[in-house]
């Protein structure tokens, strides 16, 4: 279920734009909480609430939108964040949280509605997604978002985790397959590496997860735009 | 030299050849493993020699014998490509197509090569059993090409140039391979000499077309980077005098305010009301964007001003400073193209739907990435398997977009671009420690 919070502090608009919310989103289940100001949501935030996607207006009593999506950022890096304001000078800061969308009031609908599709869009990407592969005569089942890369060595599959190194069945070609819907990228002929775990390139190889995993020269190129089309569409 | 011997050796130089202009004929893939290219030549070879062999013989197992060879060729074909889905399709079909101009060419050419031997090869007791041969034969061929045709999108074959290319590469083949019916020998004659003769002419084509394949790709690029270079001066051209100008009213616009401002508290009610307006009037002039570059406030100030006019929402979460690194006419080409590019899209969206561009940055611990997002009017498209390939399409969505890759790479960085529900995303990359 989407969990959709809506802070904006005159309460005819908040009902417009919850309105709003609810028809494009249609027979999606959505929990809606609307709110006047940023304080509850901060401390539901600071309670370990989650939020799908969030509305906020900037001029607000109070703790203004910009400080407030600063804080909640930092207590959640994967929450949207969508500014619905008038001032749509501050439009150009929205970088620093990373803001999925700025849009200026009136909100007409059909910008909702690309908007929110767009939303909807994100967190279907990011929806947890688990493999599971044959590991030593039994199944396992291994959460997606945990594997740093998979890699083959001496004829041998292996996953490797933050914490572990899983032997697998199958080749690297097939566990490949079931990766790169999840945003995996063939770097290198041993290695496929998740994109969501790649910190920097270092020289002609790439940190994932603090380790380091060969980039092929010849791949270079194509690993770049990957992982820029991945953050485009996930970012 | 015994004749098996020599017909096994001839046999195996013509495959050869032939092997070897198919490869031409598809271009093996860059970076694929020896192991692999060596099994599709080796296989290649092998079905070649044996169907030759085979064709020596008489009727149905001589038709049987190109069918074969046909086979193994595109076989060795698709081993020599890493190919997936789409792109296998296409080259089965094309080489499918090589197959039956050849193959028509041959049957052709053979029965002129009867009749002017004085030998009329429609009236042989064999001439029916060749023809339910050759029906059988192109159903086959016909089938498998219609096949490839319905489940592969024609757009990638369509390219007029590879497919003349394609035909033009057809030409050193039939020459060589077929040039036996003209030779006053029967296939058991042929000596290991016409061979290599064959091979020798068939180099030789070889070596034509593809410096003239080459020549006009050549020619092609020039062509395309003198024009981009031109749109690539007279964008910055423009930003130079754009910025000299803002430059200009921004310093009067300033002195202006001063002066009215201070008028404003000296005059009387009316004139205060004049005044009130004119200043509103000037607003405009004030600084649209503060993101920290200079080049990207002129640049998306000016293009934001555009797309109000268009009716376009376009959201600026820029940070200037992340993109420092790049020289400001750089920038100017890769945030001017992305914008024209992106308003020329949301010009064509329908009257009535959502018509927005964004263009954001974004940091992370070692890449420092750029999206531009616009609204447009294509179709959601599956890629496949492949997580990413760009499509043709995508290619040709602005003249700017290669010169946008051209920019970023002479950054280190890369560009990606990508059609999804009716949404068209540009992300450029850049490692960071290699930006300079």
């Amino acid at each position: 279920m989407l969990r959709i919070a809506i802070v904006e502090d005159e309460e005819d608009l908040r009902g417009q734009l919850a309105d709003g919310v609810r028809s494009v989103l249609g027979g999606l289940e959505a929990e809606l909480t609307c709110l006047g100001n940023v304080q509850p949501l901060l401390d539901a935030c600071a309670a370990g609430e989650r939020f799908d996607l969030l509305l906020l207006d900037i001029q607000l009593p109070g703790m203004d939108g910009m400080s407030a999506a600063a804080r909640i950022r930092e207590l959640d890096a994967d929450v949207l964040i969508v500014f619905v304001t008038s001032m749509a000078q501050y439009a150009v800061q929205g970088y620093k949280v990373d803001a999925l969308d700025f849009l200026v009031k009136p909100v007409a609908h059909e910008t909702l509605d690309a908007c929110l599709a767009r939303a909807l869009r994100r967190l279907r990407k990011r929806a947890p997604a688990s493999l599971s592969v044959h590991s030593g005569g039994s199944l396992r089942i291994v959460p997606v978002s945990s594997i740093l890369y998979a890699e083959s060595r001496e004829h041998r599959t292996l996953l490797r985790t933050r914490e572990e190194e899983i032997p697998c069945a199958g080749s690297l070609g097939s566990i490949e397959e079931s990766l790169i819907p999840h945003g995996f990228f063939r770097c290198h002929a041993a290695f496929v590496v998740s994109f969501a775990q790649v910190e920097r390139l270092d020289g002609g190889d790439v940190i994932v997860g603090g380790r380091r995993v060969p980039l092929s020269k010849h791949r270079r190129k194509q690993f770049l735009a990957a992982l820029a089309a991945y953050w485009g569409e996930r970012g | 030299m015994d004749l098996t011997a020599s017909m096994v050796i001839t046999s195996l130089l013509l495959s050869l050849s032939q092997v070897s202009l198919l490869f031409f004929f598809v271009k093996p893939e860059q970076g694929i493993s020896g192991r692999r290219l060596a099994l599709a030549i080796a296989l290649g070879i092998a079905g070649c020699t044996l169907a030759r062999c085979v064709e020596t013989r008489e009727g149905l197992l001589r038709y049987a014998s190109w069918g074969m060879m046909d086979a193994t060729l595109t076989a060795a074909a698709l081993l020599c490509r890493r190919a997936r889905g789409d792109q296998a399709r296409g080259i089965a079909q094309r080489v499918l197509c090589f197959f039956m101009l050849t193959e028509c060419t041959t049957l052709a050419l053979s029965y002129v090569c009867m009749l002017t031997i004085g030998f009329d090869p429609f009236r042989t007791p064999a001439f029916p059993l060749q023809l339910i041969a050759i029906a059988v034969l192109t159903a086959v061929h016909g089938l498998l090409l219609m096949l490839a045709w319905r489940r592969f999108p024609p757009e990638i074959c369509a390219d007029a140039s590879s497919l003349r290319f394609s035909l033009l590469s057809a030409l050193p083949y039939l020459f060589c391979c077929q040039i036996t019916y003209w030779l006053p020998v029967n296939n058991t004659e042929v000596t290991p000499a016409v061979p290599l003769t064959m091979i020798i002419s068939c180099a030789l084509a070889f070596l034509l077309i593809s410096s003239m394949e080459q020549r006009i790709h050549a020619e092609k690029e020039r062509r395309l980077a003198l024009a981009q270079h031109h749109m690539l001066e007279l964008r910055q051209q423009q930003f130079i005098s754009r910025r000299d100008s803002v430059e200009t009213v921004r310093r009067t616009y300033h002195d202006m305010k001063n002066l009215l401002l201070v008028l404003e508290k000296a005059s009387r009610e009316d004139m205060r009301a004049c005044i009130e307006k004119t200043l509103s009037g000037v607003q405009p002039f004030e600084r649209v964007l503060e993101t920290g570059s200079e080049a990207a406030d002129i640049l998306l100030g000016d293009k934001m001003a555009a797309c109000q006019k268009e009716g376009i929402t376009c959201t600026v979460m820029l940070d200037g400073a992340l993109l420092s690194f790049i020289a400001e006419l750089d920038l100017v080409t890769i945030l001017g193209n992305a914008m024209d590019n992106a308003i020329e899209a949301c010009r064509r969206m329908p009257q009535g739907a959502a018509r927005y561009i964004q263009v954001r940055t974004r940091e992370m611990p070692g890449f420092i990435l750029l999206h531009v997002v616009n609204s447009c009017t294509g179709q959601a498209r599956m890629e496949g398997s492949r997580f990413l390939t760009i499509k043709e399409d995508a290619e040709n969505h602005g003249f700017g977009l290669s010169s946008i890759r051209h920019t970023a790479e002479s950054y280190h960085g890369e560009m990606a671009c990508r059609m999804e529900d009716g949404e068209f995303s540009l992300s450029l990359i850049f490692p960071r420690g290699e930006e300079e």
